[in-house]
């Protein structure tokens, strides 16, 4: 425990998912995202939140959480569904406990699988009663954990700002959605991909945001020169304050080649039953085409570059965990302590922002190290303490005034995932459509409450804003579940399309308006004005 | 963040019916993406793509009772029958096919930056404009000039052009100053005489991101501090402050940064290659564990 430190760490966990939403069909494979994420990482996350505040652990942990993954969370039908999900990994994990009844090692698994699908059905159902948004907001009413917004679908302002307002009303969406789940405003947001431009600081401010995260280089090549590089916020002329990743920190947890993640006792990602085990008995659990698919239940671990995998040893992982927070632990202390003897009495701030759901779903273990971590952290003899971005800047106030540099936190730093020759193509599409919100938003200002054109404005608004999930992009360019991407990409600048041209001919087809806005359901709320 | 788990997902999600609409959207747009997408690597692609989709894009404009656009009119094809699937529980669901329509038929000229040295800029010029320039200029107008970008850097205040093709709709340009403004014209130039030059649309206005320290211009001695709290402004010298002095130089170039970074971090192993590609979701480099 700590007294009088020498400087801070700030971990911020990115936690976002498009939004997923299919009444129409239950065969949509991408729904299973959410359902892997609350199990593999919200729930873990909770679970040790929990912990660590029944332990009495004063820990700090910032988390973005976004929209579109609020409103899904907060969606009846997908609970239904992830309740279903459960139960059908409970019933395959008691089959899998007879399947393998020779073999104990996986026995023991199945019965782990078993258990822990078994109990996130039960903390689901009967603590969070179907809704963990609950969870992350008690652990912000308590004051352990600050959740800060982000843009309302992930939207990438750098090529969205071609129409100012289009990134206005994802700034807007962004802090109403918070403040109906949270009850307050917003302190901070997650720029959609770190993606940061100037001309973003003065809707920032409009709507009362404080403080953004910035890639490295959004400070590093602020101008000036920020003197204390990323070990201290700087402040934009906007008023808006800048954090930058830290280097160090972010390689150990996420690098590819000698990260954390890699050990070779934690759970191997591409050893699943969904492959391995034998077709008729597995196809109830997989795509329903029959396509083999992850079931998330797995039995080995890593082991290292060898085909032949060894079975996993939850122990084994969990010392792994315990090295690992250690190495981290004192990686800080050592880094904390140079930069302290270096910046002349200033404290050092060393900000750690990874995807929340590296933590849990990629790196299964990852949850347990952040709880074995921050409870070094309090424990244990060391010359700083956790913080969040807020307490920062109300402890430190004085801040170097730079313009951060525009930036991303994509590969190589700046806009190539989300435009290159895979899906340059969309962005002429988007720009359109936004023109055509703002041209809608000042030719049928303020329709009359319940009248038909009003629904169906608010729904183009809707569906722009799903349009431009940087998300599509993300996987285009990935060529993961590009099929998928294009038809979101169409589907929703075909809805939007049709209801521009039927608003303006003054001829709103109520059945077709009333069928997308059950599917694109996303912020029932939205004032179409924000495009004004 | 889409995980990129699900590599062999496809997506098979959609029943009987709906398979059918998708088999043929896809289609659809992959003959529609190899006309819009084109760089400048890839210029020759083109007029016959350019034909048959049109061709295409009027047999699919089933319901064109519109009177004003040509193309246009297909930008939201509507196939909006209310059958009930089988799937569908009760209730009728209406059958939806989208797909992005070629053009909009807007003269527009528009540049992103996709990174510091190269800007993305996509145009178009409608028909109307067409026709006037045509009115104007003589029949024979788009045979007898040559398209060209003429690239303003507004910062530096010089000006250059890139001559670019007919069959192309985008471009990417390679730029040699980072961090400067830049305005873009898409102009004509006529080929027997390129002295006369005819501005058909200008761009918005863009700055190109930064991609280096700016230490050079940082003036350390008088450093701006702003209290958020009270906005009081201070100045402050850091001349003589040891950690920027450890910076110094070497905080200017790229793999200097890596080089003060790896001083700074000496136990860690840094790949200087990879430096700036920051393994987040973002990058797909990090989903290799």
């Amino acid at each position: 425990m700590t007294t009088n430190e020498k400087g801070y760490v700030c971990f911020i966990l990115h936690a976002h998912l498009p939004f997923v939403h299919h009444p129409e069909s239950e065969d949509y494979l991408e729904e299973q995202w959410l359902f892997e994420a609350i199990s593999e990482t919200y729930i873990p996350l909770l679970n040790n939140f929990k912990k660590l505040e029944n332990e009495k652990v004063n820990f700090r942990l910032t988390m973005s959480i976004t929209p579109p993954l609020l409103s899904m969370l907060d969606n009846e039908m997908l609970q239904k569904r992830y309740i279903k999900y459960l139960k059908q990994h409970i019933e395959l994990s008691k089959k899998e406990l007879i399947r393998n009844k020779g073999n104990q090692e996986v026995c023991k698994l199945a019965q782990y699988y078993l258990d822990r699908y078994s109990n996130d059905l039960h903390i689901f159902k009967d603590i969070y009663n179907c809704n963990i948004i609950q969870g992350f907001k008690y652990f912000q009413d308590i004051g352990l954990l600050e959740i800060i917004t982000c843009g309302a679908t992930h939207g990438y302002f750098p090529i969205l700002y071609l129409n100012e307002k289009t990134i206005r009303a994802q700034i807007a969406v962004g802090v109403q959605t918070y403040e109906k789940y949270f009850g307050r405003k917003p302190r901070g947001i997650w720029l959609p991909e770190c993606g940061y431009i100037p001309e973003s600081d003065k809707y920032l401010k409009e709507f009362g945001i404080q403080y953004i995260i910035t890639e490295t280089h959004g400070i590093l090549y602020a101008r000036p020169t920020p003197v204390y590089g990323t070990f201290a916020p700087i402040v934009s002329p906007n008023g808006i304050v800048a954090f930058g990743r830290d280097i160090e920190s972010s390689r150990q947890v996420w690098s590819s080649i000698n990260g954390y993640p890699g050990d070779p006792n934690y759970r191997e990602f591409y050893r699943d039953i969904g492959y391995d085990a034998p077709y008729d008995y597995i196809k109830p659990y997989i795509a329903h085409n029959g396509a083999r698919v992850n079931t998330q239940i797995k039995y080995y671990r890593i082991t290292g570059k060898t085909e032949n995998k060894d079975y996993y040893n939850p122990q084994w992982a969990m010392d792994s965990v315990e090295k690992q927070a250690g190495h981290f632990f004192d990686c800080r202390q050592a880094q904390i302590n140079y930069l302290y003897s270096q910046m002349d009495g200033h404290k050092p701030i060393i900000v750690c922002p990874y995807d929340a759901e590296l933590y849990g779903h990629w790196w299964y273990e990852g949850p347990d190290w952040l709880y074995i971590l921050f409870k070094k952290i309090y424990y244990d003899k060391c010359d700083y303490k956790l913080i969040t971005p807020s307490e920062y800047i109300d402890l430190y106030p004085e801040i170097q005034e730079c313009i951060p540099c525009r930036s991303s936190w994509g590969a190589n730093g700046y806009s190539e995932v989300w435009l290159n020759p895979l899906n340059d193509y969309v962005h002429r599409h988007y720009h359109v459509a936004g023109d055509r919100m703002v041209e809608l938003a000042h030719s049928f200002p303020n329709e009359p409450k319940d009248s038909l054109k009003r629904k169906a404005l608010n729904q183009c608004a809707r569906e722009l804003l799903l349009a431009q999930s940087s998300d599509w992009n993300f996987i285009i360019t990935n060529q993961t579940m590009v099929d998928y991407a294009h038809k979101r990409i169409k589907d929703h600048i075909g809805r939007f399309t049709k209801l521009y041209y039927q608003i303006k001919n003054n001829e709103v087809d109520e059945i077709f308006l009333d069928d997308i806005m059950e599917k694109d359901n996303i912020f029932p709320d939205i004032d179409y004005m924000i495009y004004a | 963040m889409p995980r990129t788990s699900n590599k062999v997902k496809t997506d098979n999600s959609i029943n009987d019916i709906n398979k059918e609409i998708t088999k043929t959207t896809n289609k659809k747009t992959s003959s529609a993406k190899a006309t819009t997408k084109k760089t400048s690597a890839k210029k020759s692609t083109s007029s016959k793509k350019v034909t048959t989709n049109k061709a295409t894009a009027k047999k699919k404009s089933t319901s064109s009772t519109k009177t004003t656009a040509k193309k246009v009119t297909r930008e939201s094809t509507k196939k909006s029958s209310t059958k009930s699937t089988s799937k569908a529980k009760v209730k009728n669901t209406i059958l939806e096919y989208y797909d992005l329509p070629y053009r909009y038929n807007q003269t527009i000229v528009k540049i992103l930056a996709q990174t510091p040295s190269t800007l993305f800029v996509y145009w178009d010029i409608s028909d109307t404009d067409r026709e006037n320039f045509i009115k104007k200029y003589g029949n024979d107008f788009f045979s007898k000039t040559k398209p060209i970008l003429l690239i303003h850097n507004k910062t530096k205040n010089f000006y250059y052009e890139v001559e670019i093709n007919d069959f192309a709709n985008s471009w990417y340009l390679r730029m040699q100053e980072p961090d400067c403004e830049y305005e873009l014209e898409l102009g004509r130039r006529e080929i027997n005489n390129t002295s006369s030059y005819i501005c058909i649309s200008s761009s918005n206005q863009l700055v190109s991101p930064n991609d280096h320290v700016l230490f050079d211009e940082t003036d350390f001695s008088n450093i701006r501090f702003k209290n958020i709290k009270t906005g009081f402004i201070s100045q402050k010298d850091f001349g003589s402050i040891r950690l920027m002095t450890n910076i110094g130089n070497i905080y200017n170039k790229k793999h200097k940064v890596y080089r003060f970074y790896s001083n700074l971090y000496k136990d860690e192993v840094l790949d200087s290659n990879k430096f700036f590609s920051n393994p987040s979701s973002s990058n797909p480099t990090s989903n290799v564990f």
